[in-house]
């Protein structure tokens, strides 16, 4: 037999698998997220591996600190920390969030920008650090066999399979399982303000009980105190973020000082 | 009409056989065929002789639960068939493509008739892709029993051409080894 009589035999494939497969076609992402979240969570994915196994796992509290220094180039806009306090790795910046967690910051090329002023970014949870998704882990892996949407095979020469989150958007959050490990990147907005003559470097999402008197405009984006720390600002940015989250009438996002 | 009382029709020797299966599924069959032989006029052509293989084989056969599938198998066959005829030269080269990938498959590749039977190789076939994941058994099969190019298989599934094309790659190597475990020889 050859390849022409192989390929003839092809149609001896039952017909329930053909139909299966004729049936079965995906539903259409938004293109530049489908592209900026994979790119993004390749990037993050790399960095968080590189410094969950450089700190041997051991999660670093940054809450309440102030930025060191704000890095801006073309691509990125990323808040240092302080070393003795805080850690840093080249461009990975760790912080707390709601507990224990790993957030890793880092742009998008400018072409991958939304409206001009949006440079996309993600944080990354690891669920071996994240308690309060990994009890949703095993229900969610077991989802995403049906759910997938783009795997990035030869990004960084890894096979990385990004995923969707049950009930997100990819605009808002997308997930990757890696040796039985689950990573959720939350998108968030970073980008350096200047506000007042101050630069600051958005950091964190946030309800909106530290939100205090409004106090400014910057690129569009509202500016309020922060009740809880006088050197963040509280920045609204759902002129550029869409999120089905309704329980709030904005999007915050903390940001901090640099010096 | 149900597809259970159309294959009737046939095992009647009723003639309405051929134009209620025309209207149920003559513009799929069309579209499948030209997405083989990427001429309008030769799937028609390749429509039309379907109905009359059609009629010429049921019975014996009865395909009351699979009727589409049955028909689409004939259709793909026949467009098959011209693509590797003289006048169809360009098709030919995508048919030629599509072989040499298949050829990866074989054990080993030999034009001496094959000692495994349709009823055994159908088997191993299936149990192989019932075996695979979903989106890896669509990709294969979108790709050898569709016989949609890479690019298609890219926009129709939202997947990247890279990822298809490894992703084939890795299911030929694995079908391979699959044949050979279940002693498959020429």
């Amino acid at each position: 037999m050859n390849g022409n009589d192989f390929l003839d035999k092809m149609s001896l494939i039952s017909p329930e698998l053909v139909q299966g497969a004729e049936l079965k076609t995906k539903p259409r992402k938004s293109k530049i997220w489908l592209k900026a979240g994979s790119i993004a969570a390749c990037i993050v994915l790399a960095a968080a591996v590189g410094f969950t196994a450089n700190k041997k796992l051991n999660p670093v509290k940054v809450e309440n600190s102030i930025a060191k220094d704000i890095l801006s180039t073309d691509n990125q806009s990323i808040a240092v920390y302080d070393p003795e306090t805080e850690s840093e790795t080249d461009n990975i910046i760790v912080t707390e969030t709601d507990g224990i967690a790993v957030q890793v910051t880092d742009g998008l090329p400018p072409d991958s920008a939304v409206g001009n002023v949006c440079i996309p970014t993600f944080f990354v949870y690891d669920s071996r650090l994240y308690q309060l998704h990994s009890a949703q882990t095993t229900a969610w892996s077991a989802d995403y066999e049906f759910t997938e949407w783009q795997a990035s095979e030869e990004c960084l020469d890894k096979d990385l399979g990004i995923y969707p989150v049950p009930g997100k958007s990819a605009e808002e959050e997308i997930m990757s399982n890696r040796g039985g490990v689950t990573y959720f990147y939350k998108c968030i907005y970073n980008k350096k303000i200047t506000f007042k003559g101050v630069d600051y470097a958005l950091i964190n999402d946030m309800k909106d009980e530290d939100k205090g008197q409004y106090s400014g405009e910057v690129d569009g984006l509202k500016i309020y105190d922060c009740l809880s720390d006088e050197n963040k600002i509280i920045v609204d940015v759902s002129a550029v973020i869409n999120s089905k989250n309704t329980d709030s009438d904005g999007i915050y996002f903390s940001a901090v000082k640099a010096n | 009409m149900e597809d259970g009382k159309i294959v009737d029709l046939y095992l009647e020797r009723n003639e309405s056989a051929i134009k209620e299966t025309a209207e149920k599924y003559g513009s799929k069959l069309k579209k499948l065929s030209n997405s083989i032989v990427k001429d309008l006029e030769t799937a028609k052509e390749c429509e039309n002789d379907t109905y009359l293989k059609a009629w010429n084989s049921i019975p014996p056969n009865e395909p009351k639960t699979y009727f589409y599938e049955y028909l689409a198998r004939i259709t793909r066959n026949l467009s098959l068939n011209f693509c590797r005829s003289k006048n169809a030269l360009k098709r030919s080269a995508y048919i030629c493509e599509l072989s040499k990938e298949m050829e990866e498959c074989l054990p080993s590749v030999d034009d001496t008739q094959c000692k495994i039977d349709d009823k055994a190789l159908s088997d191993i076939l299936n149990s192989f892709l019932k075996s695979l994941k979903e989106e890896k058994r669509n990709i294969f099969i979108k790709r050898y029993w569709y016989l949609n190019s890479v690019s298609e298989i890219s926009k129709n599934m939202n997947i990247s051409e890279s990822k298809i094309k490894t992703t084939l790659c890795r299911t030929r190597e694995e079908l391979k080894s699959y044949l050979i475990k279940e002693g498959y020889t020429l």
